[in-house]
Order: C-alpha cells, then sequence, then structure tokens
C-alpha cells in the first residue's frame, strides 16, 4: 500500500526505490537472518550505496539532500519487509543527526560520509540498568583529564553492539542531573572500550544489542560531540526524529500484517451474504492505519517547515505501535494455520512490534509527554 | 486464588505448587530455549497420580473432577506452560478420552502404563486442511480382514514425536459424520511421525504430524462403534477447553505475579516504578480480569462436574481467558520495559506461549461461533 502517491510528487521515487530493494535484498533472507539472530551487513552497505541511509544529509557529505517527507516514507516501506532492518537505518541516522546538528566541521567531514555510505554502522548509547525511561538519570563516569575523557562503567541494550564502527555515548562529567552529561563519539577499537554480553531477545532478532563497556577508555576532546554538559541536549534532539522512526516502522509492520492477511480472508468470507467478522476487524484496523498515516502526512511536512510539535511525535509513536501490536497479533491468530510462510512472517512482525512499545521512550512516557503538552496549550 | 476449595483441593494445591517449583519451572526456559522435552516431569506426574487425574482408581487412576484437573492445569501452568499443555494432551485427550469411551478390555490395556507415566499418550483430529472445521477430516480407515488400514496425515500433534499411543479420528464412511476412533501404538506397521514442528511459543511442547500409510489397526483398537465418534469427540473437545482455560490462568498469574514484583522492585525518577499511576492502573486492571476469567473457568468446570454438558460455557470460559492471557503478558513485558523483551526474563516466554491459548482447542472465533449458536439458535 502506497502513502499517499498523490501527494507526495517526485519524492515518490524514493519510495518506491526503498521498496524495490527491500524487497530484492532484505526479503529473500530475512526468515533466515532472524531464526539465525544473524544482521546482514552487506545488505546494509547497499542500501547506503544506494542513498537511502544517508537520503537526510546535505550532498557535501555525501548524503541525498532530501527531506524528512521523503524519508520516512520510504523507511516505511523498509519496515514492510523488515521492521528490525528500518530500526537499524534509523538508529544511524540519531547519530548522523546528531552529528550534523551539534558536530564541528572535522566531525562533520571525517564521519558522515562514511555513515551515509553505508560505510559506517552507527549506534546511539544512552540506557543504563538503572537509567530505562529516566535517561537522564544515566551514571557511566567521564572524568576530564588531560586533552580529553576518560570514561569508565557499563552501558547496556545498545542496538548495533559490536557491528557499530561509530558510538555516540552519553556519560556523566558532572552530578548536574540533565547539564552534567556529555556526548562522546566513540570509534569502535578505541583502546578501554569494548562490546559485554549480547542480549537475546523476543524480536529485532536479525539486528544486535549488547553491552558496551568502558575501563578508563580515552576520548581525546576532538571527540567530544557539541560542548561538555551539552550531551543531554543532543539526546533530546534525535528524540522526535527517533520518536517518527520508530512510528513509521509501527505503520509498515500494520501495513504488511494487512496485506498478508487480507487476501486470504477475504476469499474465506461468505460468497451469499459477504459477512465475515475477520474482515470486519480489518477493515475497522484499515481505517486506522489510513488515520494515522494522515497524521504522520501532517506530522513530516511541519518538521520539514521547522515547526515540529512534540505532540505529534508522542501521539504518533503511541498510536502506530499500539496498532502494530494489534493488527499483527490479530493477523497470526486468524491466519490458517497451513499457510507457513506466512506465519513466520506474522510471527515475526508480532515478536517485532513489541520493541516498538518499549523503545524511544516506553508508550507510557509518550503518555507523560503529550499530557504534558496538553497542560502547555491551556 | 478467590475459589473456594475444598480440604483435599487445598492439599492438592499445594502438591501442585511444590511439584511446580521443583521439576517445572527449573526446566522451562532451557526447553523452551532448546525446544526440549521435560520427560522427568512425566514420571514424577505419575507418581503423584496427575496422568490419570480423572480415570477411576482400577486403573491407577485418582478419580477427580474437571475442578481439580483444571487446578492441574493452573498451577502447573504457572511454571511452565509448555509441560502443562503436553500433560493435557495425555491426561485429558488421550487418558480422559480413552476413559470416558473406549471398552472395559481397552482400558485395562492401555491405562495402567498411561496413568503410571510409562507410557505417553497423544491425540490426533487436525490435519493440514481440517482445522477448525474437524469434521471435514480426510484420514481414511478401510476394514480389511480383521484389521482397519488408515491413510492420511495429521498435523499439529501435541506429544507426536514422544508419544506411546494415539487416540486417532479417522473417516469410515461417506457422510460427513462417519468418523471412528483408533487407538494407535506408534509401532504399528504402516504409522511414522514426520516433521517436528518450530513454533513460537509452547516450545517445551513437542509437536509434529504423523503420517498414516496403510497403518495396519487391529479390529479391536476401535473405540466405540463404527461412524459412531462424533459425539465422544464433542464431549472431550468439552473438557478439554474448559481444563485448557487454566493453563491461560496459569500464564495470566505468572505475569501477574512476575510484574507486580518487578514494579515494586524498579526505580526510575527516583520513585518505584509501583508509585506510577500508569503502572498501578495495569496491575489493577490484570489482576480483575484475572480473577473474572478464575470465576468464570472454575465455575464452568464445576458445572461439567454436576453433569452439565452445555458447550458454551467452557467455550466462553476458553475465550475469555485466553485473550486475558495474551493481554496480561504482553502488559508483563510492558511493565518490565527494555527487561521485559530479554530472554533472561521469564515474561516475554510467557507471552509467546499464551499466543497458542488463543488457538489450540479451538479457535477465538470458533469459541464465539459456538457461543452465538446457541445463543441466536442457528446451524450451519
Ligand atoms: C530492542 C531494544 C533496543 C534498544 N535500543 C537502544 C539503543 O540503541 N540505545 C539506547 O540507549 N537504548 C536502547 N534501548 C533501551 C530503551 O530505550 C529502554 O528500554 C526504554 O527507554 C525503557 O527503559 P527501561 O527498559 O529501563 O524501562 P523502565 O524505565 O524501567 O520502565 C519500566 C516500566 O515503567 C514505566 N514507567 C517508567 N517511568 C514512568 C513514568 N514516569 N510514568 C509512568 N510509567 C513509567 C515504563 O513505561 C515501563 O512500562 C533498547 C531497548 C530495546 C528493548
Ligand atoms: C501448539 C499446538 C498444539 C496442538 N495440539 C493438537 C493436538 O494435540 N491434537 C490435535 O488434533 N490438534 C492439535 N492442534 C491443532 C489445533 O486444534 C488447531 O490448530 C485449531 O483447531 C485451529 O485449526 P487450524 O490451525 O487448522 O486453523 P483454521 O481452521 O485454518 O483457522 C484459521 C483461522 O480461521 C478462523 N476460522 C476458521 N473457521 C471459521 C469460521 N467458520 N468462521 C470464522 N472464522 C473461522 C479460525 O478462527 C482461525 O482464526 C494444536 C495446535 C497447535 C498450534
Amino acid at each position: 500500500m502506497e502513502f499517499f502517491p498523490e501527494l507526495m510528487g517526485e519524492i515518490l521515487s524514493r519510495s518506491l526505490q526503498a521498496r524495490e530493494l527491500s524487497e530484492k535484498l532484505i526479503r529473500p533472507t530475512i526468515a533466515k537472518d532472524d531464526e539465525t539472530s544473524r544482521f546482514p551487513r552487506e545488505i546494509f552497505e547497499s542500501f547506503g550505496k544506494a542513498g537511502i541511509v544517508g537520503q537526510l544529509l546535505p550532498k557535501e557529505f555525501s548524503g541525498s539532500g532530501d527531506s524528512f517527507s521523503s524519508y520516512y516514507p520510504s523507511i516505511d516501506e523498509v519496515a514492510q519487509a523488515s521492521v528490525c532492518f528500518a530500526v537499524v537505518i534509523g538508529v544511524t541516522n540519531l547519530v548522523m543527526g546528531g552529528i550534523l546538528k551539534y558536530g564541528n566541521p572535522e566531525q562533520k567531514k571525517n564521519y558522515l560520509p562514511k555513515l551515509a555510505q553505508g560505510e559506517w554502522l552507527g549506534a546511539f548509547s544512552l540506557s543504563e540498568p538503572n537509567a530505562g525511561s529516566d535517561a537522564s538519570g544515566l551514571s557511566l563516569q567521564a572524568r576530564k583529564v588531560d586533552k580529553g575523557y576518560r570514561l569508565t562503567g557499563t552501558k547496556c541494550w545498545c542496538s548495533n553492539a559490536g557491528y557499530a564502527d561509530l558510538y555516540l555515548v552519553m556519560g556523566r562529567t558532572s552530578p548536574d542531573k540533565k547539564k552534567g552529561i556529555t556526548s562522546f563519539l566513540v570509534k569502535k577499537d578505541t583502546p578501554g572500550f569494548k562490546v559485554g554480553k549480547h542480549e537475546h531477545k523476543l524480536g529485532l532478532k536479525s539486528s544486535s544489542l549488547g553491552e558496551l563497556i568502558f575501563e578508563d577508555c580515552f576520548v581525546p576532546d576532538a571527540d567530544v560531540l557539541g560542548k561538555e554538559g551539552q550531551g543531554f541536549e543532543v539526546a533530546l534532539s534525535q528524540l522526535e526524529s527517533g520518536r517518527i522512526g520508530i512510528a513509521t516502522c509501527g505503520l509498515g509492520a500494520a501495513t504488511r500484517s494487512l496485506d498478508v492477511i487480507f487476501p486470504i480472508r477475504a476469499k474465506m468470507k461468505d460468497p451469499e451474504t459477504g459477512s465475515d467478522g475477520v474482515l470486519d476487524s480489518l477493515s475497522e484496523y484499515y481505517a486506522r492505519l489510513l488515520a494515522l498515516k494522515s497524521l504522520m502526512h501532517t506530522t513530516i511536512q511541519l518538521k520539514d517547515a521547522g515547526k515540529s510539535k512534540a505532540v505529534l511525535a508522542s501521539s504518533l509513536k503511541l498510536l502506530a505501535t499500539d496498532l502494530a501490536m494489534e493488527v499483527s497479533s490479530f493477523a497470526l491468530g486468524n491466519l490458517p494455520l497451513e499457510k507457513q510462510a506466512e506465519r513466520i512472517e506474522l510471527e515475526r512482525i508480532f515478536r517485532d512490534s513489541k520493541a516498538l512499545q518499549i523503545v524511544e521512550g516506553t508508550n507510557q512516557i509518550q503518555k507523560v509527554v503529550i499530557a504534558r503538552e496538553m497542560e502547555k496549550q491551556k | 486464588m478467590l475459589f473456594n476449595l475444598t480440604e483435599e483441593q487445598k492439599l492438592l494445591t499445594k502438591t501442585l505448587t511444590d511439584f511446580s517449583k521443583n521439576t517445572l519451572a527449573t526446566q522451562a526456559s532451557e526447553i523452551d530455549e532448546n525446544e526440549g522435552f521435560n520427560q522427568k516431569a512425566f514420571k514424577e506426574m505419575g507418581q503423584l497420580g496427575l496422568l490419570g487425574i480423572t480415570a477411576k482408581e482400577e486403573y491407577g487412576g485418582s478419580a477427580l473432577g474437571c475442578i481439580e484437573a483444571t487446578l492441574a492445569m493452573e498451577k502447573m501452568g504457572e511454571a511452565c506452560a509448555s509441560t502443562t499443555l503436553s500433560y493435557l494432551a495425555h491426561s485429558i485427550l488421550c487418558v480422559n478420552n480413552l476413559h470416558e469411551n473406549a471398552s472395559e478390555a481397552q482400558k485395562k490395556k492401555y491405562l495402567p502404563a498411561l496413568i503410571s507415566g510409562e507410557k505417553l499418550g497423544g491425540m490426533g483430529m487436525t490435519e493440514p486442511s481440517a482445522g477448525s472445521d474437524a469434521l471435514g477430516l480426510q484420514t481414511k480407515a478401510v476394514k480389511k480382514g480383521n484389521k482397519y488400514l488408515l491413510t492420511g496425515t495429521k498435523t499439529f500433534i501435541t506429544n507426536g514425536p514422544f508419544a506411546d499411543l494415539f487416540v486417532l479420528y479417522a473417516r469410515t464412511g461417506s457422510g460427513k459424520k462417519d468418523i471412528s476412533t483408533f487407538i494407535i501404538e506408534k509401532d504399528f506397521p504402516g504409522f511414522k511421525v514426520g516433521k517436528r514442528l518450530h513454533k513460537l511459543g509452547m516450545r517445551g511442547s513437542p509437536t509434529s504430524e504423523l503420517i498414516l500409510e496403510n497403518c495396519e489397526v487391529p479390529e479391536e483398537n476401535l473405540v466405540g462403534k463404527e461412524n459412531g465418534s462424533v459425539s465422544h469427540m464433542m464431549k472431550n473437545l468439552n473438557i478439554e477447553r474448559i481444563t485448557i482455560s487454566g493453563i491461560s490462568l496459569g500464564i495470566a498469574s505468572s505475569s501477574l505475579n512476575y510484574a507486580s514484583q518487578y514494579a515494586k522492585d524498579r526505580n526510575q525518577f527516583g520513585k518505584s516504578l509501583s508509585s506510577f499511576q500508569m503502572v498501578q492502573e495495569r496491575i489493577a486492571e490484570m489482576s480483575t480480569q484475572l480473577e473474572a476469567g478464575r470465576a468464570l473457568t472454575y465455575l464452568a468446570a464445576e458445572s461439567y462436574d454436576k453433569g452439565d454438558r452445555d458447550m458454551t460455557l467452557g467455550a466462553r470460559a476458553k475465550l475469555f481467558t485466553a485473550q486475558m492471557a495474551t493481554k496480561a503478558a504482553l502488559d508483563a513485558i510492558q511493565i518490565l520495559g527494555g527487561y521485559g523483551y530479554m530472554k533472561e526474563y521469564p515474561v516475554e516466554r510467557y507471552m509467546r506461549d499464551a499466543k497458542l491459548m488463543e488457538i489450540g482447542a479451538g479457535t477465538n472465533e470458533v469459541m464465539r461461533i459456538i457461543i452465538a449458536k446457541k445463543l441466536l439458535e442457528f446451524k450451519d
């Protein structure tokens, strides 16, 4: 199902390209990659070379200079083939987004083109065992020394851990809860830095998730992103894009679930009355999906116009990921059991969708944000 | 547990709780991960008298009712839903079925070994193209001399890879209801276990296809009369649905307990998760749904024990508890946040296991049809 092709004009070609590439490269191996928990690095490189990973970056950094209105629908297409792969592209975009906004010219020149082209993979590490929703409660110690900082501590649940070449890591440089956080760009082979245990998880299995361990790891001043104490601001700057990204994955998951189940169920309806309880439910899910696609459209148009609203990103994230969970669960329950290939796919979407309700702020946290925004409006 | 239990039922609950803790909980995560099977548990269940829970004492059974069987499912389901599903296939789908429908000679021959835990049983109804439409099954049984020759494929058969014998349904005539029941031993010529199936959840309960190619079954292994099985098929489905609701209750109960404890232990923003109203709301909702499910399920079990054979109460219990269990497990993951998504914690397994409850023993939709048919007085 297309986003709103009539409204997309030229940028539609990016979505079509993303769809074609996803069908050709991701789809053939995704079931196997999910089963064996393999991250298909070579496919990521192809998406980089094709200009999909770095499409938001300006051309001078080997990006494509596209708008958000072009980016998100193309990620939706990727998510229809693999929610997991769309999340990986999204994470790399958080890192690029942070560098583009807060990086100095050197950092931009050194890191952005490699990330944009898929040569490098990015990771974004904020969470710690005791700082999840309460992200600014983080405690990774970053001590100022001559010409740089020494990092000591453990981060958890870092997507792309072990595969990433560049990690954007938030550490604590002073006790002030929010203003005492600083962002660092850590390259994979930096002495004193290693990836700890890899997590086994319910879904998103074709990407990695792991611990990062810092043992007196030296990071030079040149690799501080933004200023000392600006780290939480850097993290927050990517929050909105991240939330819309996860919402996009939710829409992709819901779209695909409907695309799989609808034709099967349509054939099962009573030919005389045309009535079928399952089709009724599918119609309702489709109506909700359309409403959300149109909310998505509004949200990204405002974002392109520089008039983002936090309440829109949070509402989208909440509703789109809840929809993904409901539709995938429903589709799975209503699939004739002999449809093996479809079953494997719907099971994967079902497991992946659950992650979407947790990452980039749990859906409860989105409600907290929405309530806060409503209060401001009064 | 709000339901009023007798002293004996309380004692049984205690036995079940200990058994679940010592023998089931310890293996649950491993057999889920490796698609294993807790064979040791079956031996112990034999000693505890659980395998023939509804069967008469003369066959080694415990002569208890549907309430006790449901209690067993709930308590064991709290620790390991997979093993409990296998237990259900053995004790209800196979043992109870034979106990209700088989001849005296058949019961004497087969029940004692099944009840002691020496032998494992299963039941084969579903076929690749006959699931919800169970009466559409196509496995054929043709009488030849003093034998029947069975040909066809069964699928999604719980305990398939390990069972020693199966209660199996096959077609013996051309009418839609011309279905008969047979007892198949795994060594009968022409019988083999087909491919093992890999599943989203209930991974510690082995499921497979059964393949019958002119499988030779002695005529004395026909259960009941030829073409006479539809009624006992339905009867057994009724007790299956009530007791399987116990597994849903067990999963939901563990989800609730785990999430509540976690919410009390974890702090964010300098406060316990349990202080957030959104968390409180979920917990309150989960427990209300769970107790409602319990009330309905044990009401259905009690009616069954009193001789009421109306299918709709069991269908309502099954429908309600299956949906409730999936929701409870999903909510538990949400309350644990990132931890809930990780395999190190049990709640993601609860969720994968719970999903089966909406499909096995008749899907949600089929339960709704059964209920609606009765209320709206229509036939298909
Ligand atoms: C697959 C996956 C990938 C991830 N990738 C990354 C990554 O790349 N980088 C990274 O930094 N992190 C990552 N994370 C971590 C993720 O961001 C956190 O899991 C998330 O922020 C929630 O934190 P938590 O798990 O500690 O849950 P908690 O914060 O402990 O929350 C537990 C429960 O309490 C609720 N709760 C908490 N606070 C409130 C409140 N104030 N009001 C109401 N309810 C509340 C939550 O909604 C949740 O239901 C990933 C997580 C997963 C599962
Ligand atoms: C783990 C597991 C263990 C099992 N163990 C056993 C076992 O030991 N022995 C055994 O015999 N079977 C077993 N089964 C089979 C189980 O009983 C069937 O899967 C179930 O009856 C559904 O049949 P089906 O899978 O063929 O789905 P289908 O009948 O193909 O149904 C697919 C979807 O269509 C819907 N549907 C079907 N008919 C209608 C209708 N008329 N109106 C509206 N919606 C409808 C269903 O609700 C479902 O959502 C097991 C299944 C599983 C998954």
